[in-house]
């Protein structure tokens, strides 16, 4: 759901509004009844090839809301307002997610049904500000957009009955949405149900699991599938695997290491791309306050896709046969509440001006988060 | 003759397996599964999430921890939001209906704890604060005393038919406790006579079972590393108040110790908060705690 310029004013007057007074009056009667969340992400960016963008901005603020229902039922709305790099466009307000949870409906079972974030992999089932990385890797920009997929739909997860770890998450979504952008002409596209109806639905499933090495150390595994034929009758596979480490002591990681890689098969009349890409990452904790990473990130396109070539991305430049990326990043963890992260990466075939570049990059990200934020499993 | 045989194997594959299991109880920390053990109750299973060497205010809620509580009947938990960060979404994940929040599985230890430091008018500039209380009781002889209460009135909740043992044992087991204390009391005695600080918040109970409070902090806020410029105030308080010894954590940071220690001469112990497997019993883990204490300050 998107909002034109004109809309927006009205749009944030009556949010203001509702942030201002609505919660005063809750919590008059039970402090419990709803938890509020609000973040912001701010960016800076800088590049050695003049024709990127360099930019300091609010990328993204979020206001989210979540509380019990009722016995059964828990229920969370998100809005956003996004911005891209070197946009000058009013940032766009939506409703990111706005959905109906329970884990009490039936036995080991989450389900979660409305608008969200769907649950395969490990970037796609985080909101952005929790990331460990600041911007997606460039082959998730391309298969998943530049925060996540996110849709309507039904989302089943169980954990089977195994004497080990193993949760299976099954989902099936409208597919009216996929690669979730907050550029002025996509959502111009999406505002058009009738041409987004895609011949099959969006349907994904996860299976993971987990080995534990102590209760402060264990690595989770995971297997991903994503399928969907969209209303022009191409089809697209895309098959992942993810892999999360952590070795946490006390208050920080000593090490994480994460890792995702992701093959996509498009099939359009009777023609059949292949596309793979991935990232790496590695921090090494310090202290609580200081971190040190290490990220990988490539993508090699089989062949260019029509639509992609006239495509330009957040990251500014469009990929032709390969696309690889090495990042040093520095992370101050002011508190639990803040962070502050510098990255320094040289990325190698991009094209710019139909001509192969390369380009050195500079990015200082500070995330900061108020009110009760939901804990995540791992 | 076969058909007897039939129904009889068909009987017996059809009875589910858990009528044969023991009954799950979970614990966070190791002290409060050795509490329900020590309750005694027959055909009772229980775990502790926790081994004793973590800080239980930043353990990530880990998939194993999901496996172990997923058909769990009931989960103690120490309360005073020391496990907020975590067992809220492993509870939520593993979408087990009997253990959730206020739940009858859902078992508080904390609830007749004579809380410390309550602060109602809390907020984040405070650093890592408990506004319903600190919530380190588990060091202290007394509270886990008042503990073993609430633990044996959840674990009577779950097993009614066993009520009047759990309650003969509650009584047995509390008796252990004042006998204990009172023997730890006399250990300690100089506690009350000697100037103490401690890294961060922990001891607050325990020194209060020996008439005895920390002269102040090492952090100057609360989960917050400590500045230069307040080690170096408070090395100046310390030496002031005749501090004999710090009191800290495995978990909390070494290397800001041997700064102080090395600005101040005073020694510092860096104990588990918890007890872990070395310690077969509580009163084990307690002697321990004790000797520690007196081998650094007649040191």
């Amino acid at each position: 759901m998107h909002f034109s310029a004109n809309r927006f004013k009205t749009f944030t007057m009556k949010t203001l509004l509702f942030i201002f007074f609505f919660p005063s009056l809750v919590f008059a009667q039970n402090p419990q009844l709803i938890q509020w969340f609000a973040g912001a992400d701010l960016i800076g960016t800088g590049n050695s090839q003049e024709e990127l963008s360099n930019d300091f901005f609010v990328r993204e603020f979020e206001l989210s809301a979540f509380s019990q229902i009722d016995h059964i039922w828990q229920g969370s709305l998100t809005m956003s307002m996004h911005k891209d790099a070197g946009s000058i466009d009013q940032p766009t307000a939506e409703v990111h997610e706005a959905f109906l949870f329970s884990n009490q409906a039936i036995n080991n079972t989450n389900i979660k049904i409305g608008r969200f974030f769907l649950g395969f992999g490990r970037l796609n089932r985080f909101h952005r500000h929790d990331w460990a990385l600041s911007e997606a890797p460039t082959y998730h920009e391309e298969f998943f957009g530049e925060e996540a997929v996110r849709d309507e739909g039904i989302e089943v997860s169980k954990l089977l009955a195994t004497d080990f770890y193993l949760d299976l998450t099954m989902g099936i979504t409208s597919g009216k949405e996929f690669v979730h952008s907050h550029s002025e002409s996509h959502s111009e596209e999406e505002e058009d149900h009738e041409e987004v109806t895609p011949q099959v639905p969006t349907h994904y499933l996860r299976l993971a699991s987990f080995t534990e090495f102590s209760t402060q150390k264990g690595i989770e595994y995971a297997l991903n599938y994503v399928g969907r034929t969209d209303n022009e009758g191409v089809k697209s596979q895309y098959i992942g695997f993810d892999l999360i480490y952590k070795n946490k002591f006390s208050k920080f990681y000593k090490d994480l290491l994460q890792f995702e890689v992701w093959n996509r098969t498009t099939e359009e009349e009777g023609e059949i791309h292949n596309d793979i890409g991935g990232y790496l990452y590695y921090e090494k904790g310090f202290d609580q306050n200081h971190a040190l990473g290490l990220l990988v990130d490539w993508y090699t396109p089989e062949g260019a896709h029509e639509e992609e070539e006239e495509e330009e991305h957040s990251h500014g430049f469009e990929v032709e046969d390969y696309f690889t990326e090495v990042g040093m990043v520095y992370s101050y963890y002011n508190s639990e509440f803040m962070r502050t992260r510098l990255t320094l990466s040289h990325g190698d075939g991009l094209i710019i001006d139909e001509r192969r570049r390369d380009n050195t990059k500079l990015l200082l990200q500070m995330v900061f988060t108020i009110g009760a934020h939901p804990a995540h499993v791992y | 003759m076969s058909i007897n045989i039939f129904i009889l194997v068909s009987f017996v594959l059809l009875i589910p397996l858990d009528s044969f299991s023991k009954t799950k109880v979970v614990a966070t920390l190791p002290e409060l599964k050795w509490i329900a053990n020590e309750l005694k109750v027959p055909q009772l299973e229980t775990t502790s999430l926790l081994s004793g060497n973590e800080d239980p205010h930043f353990v990530d809620a880990s998939p194993s921890f999901v496996l172990k509580i997923k058909n769990a009947e009931l989960i103690i938990v120490n309360g005073l939001q020391l496990e907020m960060g975590w067992i809220p979404s492993a509870i939520e994940k593993a979408g087990n209906s009997k253990i959730q929040f206020q739940a009858k599985g859902y078992c508080d230890a904390s609830q007749y704890v004579e809380k410390a430091q309550v602060t109602p008018n809390y907020n984040r500039s405070m650093g890592d604060i408990h506004p319903q209380g600190n919530p380190h009781y588990t060091l202290s002889l007394s509270q886990m005393s008042l503990a073993a209460k609430k633990i044996a009135q959840c674990l009577s909740s779950i097993a009614p038919s066993h009520q009047e043992l759990i309650q003969k044992n509650l009584s047995k087991l509390q008796d252990d406790f004042a006998k204990k204390l009172g023997a730890q009391k006399e250990k300690l005695s100089f506690l009350k006579e000697t100037s103490l600080m401690t890294y961060h918040l922990e001891f607050v109970y325990y020194l209060r079972d020996y008439n005895s409070e920390s002269k102040g902090t090492i952090e100057k806020v609360p989960g917050v590393l400590p500045s230069s410029a307040h080690l170096f105030n408070i090395s100046k308080l310390a030496k002031e108040m005749n501090v004999k010894l710090v009191l800290a954590s495995i978990t909390h940071p070494r290397k800001y110790l041997e700064k102080f220690k090395s600005m101040t001469k005073i020694p510092f112990i860096q104990m588990p908060m918890h007890m872990t497997s070395e310690f077969t019993s509580y009163w084990d883990y307690q002697n321990a705690l004790a000797t520690e204490i007196i081998n650094n300050v007649k040191d």
